[in-house]
């Protein structure tokens, strides 16, 4: 039988190979068909399309990358993986593995955590809304607790009475370090609040202030934010052990460390703004070291990196449904994976590769997700080479919020392999109907009679 | 009647310290052979008496008292006037005051020479009875005075003449000791010193006969001859103030050679002072003392600088014998390392080991113990991209910290950092910094960045400070840190053995450890559930109850500092263990010196062993080669070198078990502060 090629309306389109423009190179147009030693098309063929395939060594590396880009400056160095970004089981584990602690943002998180036996003492419970119930099973397994708020100070204070012991807690602060600033978290330092909360926890006998946490941002890749945080964290800590005699256990400075995607609105390509762990870590930890304590006595220094440890390791594998041409002339490719699991494409400027040979004649192409949705668009303006129905396109670095905030919606979720020491595990199986509906339940009276 | 037999303990042991003996047997036999000259005999014991009495009036210090040491110079003196002067009124006065002042001189000088750990030796009794020599005259004797008791005399005269000369001249000096010539006091002080020691009778024998031959070949002839400096000086330097081995024996030989020098000259210039006398004073043991002085003094004050010669690790009042020291000193070496630091790693984080000790490049020679240091990443590479540039390395710039506390004795900072694959060989060092930890221990950390230190020399730095930044200075050719411990102040001295007292292997908790090449290492990380600490209060008790086949025991420990300010536990008064705080564990070190007799032994000893760790930081599962920690309702159980400690955070050791048998060490009680 003669396989018959699709027609596609012949277009001149004009060549522009390898010339770098104001938002940098072009993509490689070298084929990606094999990941992790994988053949791509085999993956997609035995597991379904679309796939992720989370590579544990990259994970592991990059764990250890920044670990050890920390660890060399400051004496007493933790890393608390933060679960939103991704709280795959899997993940999860391996992280564990690694040494990382949990920072978690809700009892379904803090859950996950102590269901794979996160030791409750190695769990730091952030967030700023966390139930009455959720904080006394903390307390009771002794996690790290940073406050946000009054009312949360309150809770707490009951809680240390219910318990009858006084409580040690962190509070959390913010201070004008970037534009807009992040005044969701914690109390501000400039307008003398966050002195006031520590003041007050202190005062009130239930709670022991040890702890002391500041988040700069998300996707930071100005590295000296981080050291005016991290300058600020030393100035108020300074003056809070002068006035009210405080000698703090930890310190954190939360996440938001950049990974190698390039935002939408970004001059230049990730590859060349996203700063090293260890320009992250001398940005910050000699600062620190200047505190008010001897070295030995350093309080130990949290960071919860998120999309920085998660980013990299994970690609997806999409296939084409189908490409047309737009009234404007531009091409579109229409693929079979669309924003329920790609919701980072609302920052992220993606590169979409092709995992077969497609030749290198790139094309401006608008890539939609194959939702039934005017706003599925994956990427508005993508450099990519001509493809076909049923050809494999591969993206990098969707490790972060796509899994944990992907939704089911239209179609079900895909199947999550995990490949390391050249086996393919399957980490989470494509969802099915009867999942997806298994909690459903319809009364007899709604069913109509035969 | 305790005090009573006390008192007789120590005036008995004067006698043995005579010829360097702590046992009793042989000090009776030589008190045997004072009594030869019944008169004299008389005279030395009541010296004996009154001089050790003055001591105790002036306080002396009761180690050395109780070891007899104030009573040697009372003997000597009674001996002497005895010996060299007609009996009269006079003489028993000059006896009187002169015993009383040896015993004062004795303390003033044992206050001053214990400071250089040095013994007083008889040196008090040279200084005291050449005064009264002086005084009194020195009255014409028979140079070979025989036995005045009628029925030895008669023996030892028939001995003289049927024995060949040599031999009885041989043995005959060994009664020089105690100033007397004859045949009967040589064989009873040479059964004294066999009983004791096989050693020191092997020296004793040896020190004569070199005596002999060097006094013949200096003087010509062995007229005059007193073989007591040589036999003396070498009982001292044959395993008694340093441990017999074949260098001591070198050692010893030397010195009795310039024994006989010095006496030979202390004799000429004797017989110039006292020209107006009747009779020459005599040398009496001025060369032994001078000799053992000079040459115990360099050994006591650099122990360090000469290798092969061991001072006995004994408090000087303490020493039994030779054998007893060299048991000691078995123990004592086999322990891991002597190094008194408690050292941690110079950085923060996981390194690697670029170069070990005896190393293949530089760590050669007197540089054999040193250690380099450098960051790898998870491909093995020291740096990102191509490491064409210094700030490629990982490790370039990384803070460099103190590895235990101490005074910055000495620092180099100008120094400018080479390009990557270059090596500097002219300023070796590059920038250094010189830690004096005040325990005759060096840390000297190399190859800083430019201007990047950040300490200035007499500066206290804490372990884990930062003193500057990792660089390329100096003999490196990629950054790196090296780290060597050195027993003198300057840079590139001899490098001492060492080993990081605790710290992470391979990810390894690990105690006492040489790191090898390639080995990754960090800081020791546990992320206690708690914390203990073994320390207790200055004079506070812990009082454990053992019990077995005879019935129920107690052993009181109790927490004391010693003279150097460093926290001790004691049990039975005297048996010392330190307690050696180190960041995560804590060490008890058995003070062998001080384990006087096994007599006192007991329960804690077994225990402990040649030395126990114990972790401060306790958290359930913590593991090491040969520890192992259980958390049951917040209690521990720490399971080590075949015993179960039983710790509660609050209160410390609550009980310890043994593995297999039923041996049981039980808290019992805490007893209330001394004042």
């Amino acid at each position: 039988m003669i396989n018959k090629k699709a027609y596609s309306k012949p277009t001149i389109i004009r060549h522009s190979v390898g010339v770098q423009n104001k938002f940098g190179r072009p993509p490689a147009t070298v084929p990606i068909n094999r990941l992790d030693g994988f053949k791509v098309s085999e993956l997609a063929e035995k597991h379904g399309s679309p796939l992720f395939v989370l590579s544990v060594k990259a994970l592991r590396d990059r764990y250890r990358d920044m670990n050890r880009a920390f660890t060399t400056r400051y004496p007493n160095f933790q890393i608390a993986y933060s679960y939103k970004t991704n709280y795959l089981k899997s993940v999860c584990n391996i992280l564990k593995q690694e040494g990382a602690w949990s920072e978690v943002v809700s009892g379904f998180e803090y859950d996950i955590a102590r269901n794979i036996d996160v030791p409750g003492n190695q769990i730091i419970f952030n967030g700023p809304y966390k139930t009455h119930e959720e904080l006394i099973r903390a307390f009771e397994e002794g996690a790290i607790v940073n406050l946000d708020n009054y009312d949360e100070m309150q809770v707490v204070e009951e809680i240390a009475d219910e318990l009858d012991k006084v409580l040690e807690v962190g509070i959390r602060i913010n201070m004008d370090l970037n534009d807009p600033p992040w005044h969701k978290f914690g109390f501000n330092v400039e307008a003398g609040h966050a002195f006031e909360a520590v003041k007050r926890a202190q005062s009130g006998g239930k709670l022991k202030v040890v702890g002391l946490h500041i988040h700069t941002g998300t996707y930071v890749d100005d590295v000296t934010v981080y050291s005016r945080a991290a300058q600020g964290l030393v100035n108020f800590y300074a003056y809070i052990q002068e006035q009210l005699n405080i000698k703090l256990k930890y310190w954190d400075l939360g996440g938001g460390y950049a990974s190698h995607n390039t935002l939408h609105g970004a001059y230049m390509p990730a590859e060349q703004t996203c700063p090293t762990f260890d320009q992250y870590a001398e940005a910050i930890c000699p600062i620190l070291l200047n505190g008010p304590f001897q070295a030995q006595d350093a309080p130990k220094l949290f960071i919860e990196p998120g999309r920085a440890l998660i980013d990299e390791p994970f690609s997806l594998i999409t296939s084409v449904v189908s490409q047309k041409r737009l009234p404007s002339g531009q091409r579109g490719v229409l693929l079979d994976s669309g924003m329920n699991i790609m919701s980072s494409v609302q920052w992220y400027r993606y590169n979409f590769q092709t995992a077969q040979d497609s030749g290198a004649m790139l094309e401006d192409t608008i890539v939609y997700g194959g939702l039934c949705m005017n706003i599925d668009v994956l990427q508005a303006s993508s450099s990519i080479p001509p493809v076909r129905r049923g050809d494999l396109l591969v993206i990098h670095h969707v490790g972060a919020y796509n899994i944990s905030q992907s939704w089911q919606f239209i179609y079900l979720r895909p199947a999550i392999i995990a490949i390391e020491d050249g086996e393919v595990h399957v980490i989470k199986k494509a969802e099915t109907r009867e999942y997806v509906q298994s909690f459903e339940n319809v009364p007899d009276s709604f069913i109509s009679n035969k | 009647m305790a005090a009573f037999s006390q008192i007789v303990k120590v005036v008995l042991r004067s006698y043995g310290v005579l010829a360097f003996s702590a046992h009793l047997i042989p000090a009776s036999l030589i008190l045997m052979a004072t009594f030869f000259h019944p008169m004299v005999g008389l005279m030395g014991l009541i010296g004996n008496g009154i001089s050790n009495g003055t001591a105790k009036w002036f306080h002396a210090n009761k180690d050395a008292w109780n070891a007899g040491v104030f009573g040697v110079s009372g003997i000597l003196i009674g001996l002497t006037l005895g010996m060299y002067s007609e009996p009269s009124i006079r003489l028993w006065v000059f006896l009187l005051g002169g015993s009383v002042f040896s015993g004062i001189l004795s303390v003033m000088l044992g206050n001053f020479l214990s400071r250089y750990d040095l013994p007083i030796l008889s040196l008090p009794f040279i200084l005291v009875i050449w005064l009264l020599l002086l005084t009194l005259g020195v009255s014409e004797q028979d140079s070979v005075s025989f036995i005045t008791i009628p029925y030895l005399r008669s023996i030892d005269l028939w001995l003289f003449k049927s024995l060949p000369l040599a031999v009885f001249e041989y043995v005959k000096m060994f009664g020089n000791i105690l100033f007397q010539e004859n045949l009967f006091s040589g064989i009873l002080v040479l059964t004294a010193i066999g009983i004791y020691s096989r050693i020191s009778l092997f020296y004793g024998l040896w020190g004569g006969l070199v005596g002999l031959g060097t006094y013949t070949f200096i003087h010509g002839s062995l007229d005059g001859f007193h073989g007591l400096n040589f036999i003396l000086t070498s009982l001292a330097f044959g395993g008694f103030f340093i441990v017999n081995n074949r260098h001591a024996f070198i050692f010893t030989t030397i010195a009795i050679i310039a024994v006989g020098l010095v006496d030979l000259g202390t004799i000429e210039v004797l017989g110039a002072i006292s020209s107006n006398a009747k009779n020459n004073i005599p040398s009496l043991v001025f060369a032994f003392n001078v000799v053992t002085l000079i040459f115990l003094f360099p050994l006591k004050m650099m122990p360090k600088t000469l290798d092969n010669l061991r001072l006995t690790p004994i408090p000087l009042f303490q020493i039994r014998s030779p054998e007893t020291n060299m048991k000691w000193f078995r123990r004592w070496s086999g322990l891991k390392t002597k190094q008194q630091t408690i050292l941690t790693f110079p950085f923060s984080g996981e390194w690697s080991v670029l170069q070990g000790n005896h190393g293949e490049w530089t760590h050669k020679g007197i540089g054999r113990f040193a250690w380099d240091f450098i960051v790898r990443d998870e491909r093995k590479h020291q740096a990102s991209g191509f490491g064409l540039e210094l700030k490629d390395f990982y490790a370039f710039g990384l803070p460099v910290m103190a590895p235990a506390p101490g005074t910055i004795y000495a620092i180099e900072n100008q120094v400018e950092d080479n390009p990557p694959g270059e090596a500097e060989t002219e300023r070796n060092w590059g920038n250094y910094v010189i830690i004096n930890h005040g325990n005759g221990e060096f840390s000297e950390l190399s190859h800083f960045k430019q201007y990047s230190i950040t300490v200035v020399p007499g500066q206290f730095v804490q372990r884990g400070d930062i003193i500057g930044y990792c660089g390329n200075s100096g003999r490196s050719p990629v950054p790196h840190i090296h780290f060597q411990l050195q027993s003198l102040p300057e840079v590139g001295a001899p490098t001492l053995p060492s080993t990081f007292s605790e710290g992470m292997q391979n990810k390894e908790i690990q105690l006492e450890f040489i790191p090898i090449k390639n080995d990754l290492v960090s800081s020791m990380k546990i992320e206690a559930d708690d914390e203990w600490s073994l320390l207790g209060r200055e004079g506070q008790s812990w009082v454990f109850e053992t019990s077995n086949i005879f019935g129920v025991k107690n052993e009181t420990l109790t927490f004391r500092t010693d003279n150097r300010g460093l926290p001790v536990i004691q049990s039975n008064e005297s048996n010392t263990w330190y307690i050696i705080d180190r960041p995560s564990f804590v060490e008890i070190r058995p003070d062998f010196k001080t384990f006087s007799s096994f007599l006192n032994h007991s329960p804690w000893m077994d225990i402990i062993g040649d030395r126990l760790f114990l972790p401060k930081k306790l958290k359930h599962g913590l593991t090491t080669q040969d520890i192992s920690v259980i958390k049951k309702l917040d209690i521990y159980t720490i399971k080590t070198s075949g015993y179960l400690f039983v710790i509660d955070p609050v209160h410390g050791i609550k009980s310890i078990q043994h593995e297999e048998n039923d041996f049981k060490y039980i808290r019992v009680g805490q007893s209330k502060l001394k004042k």
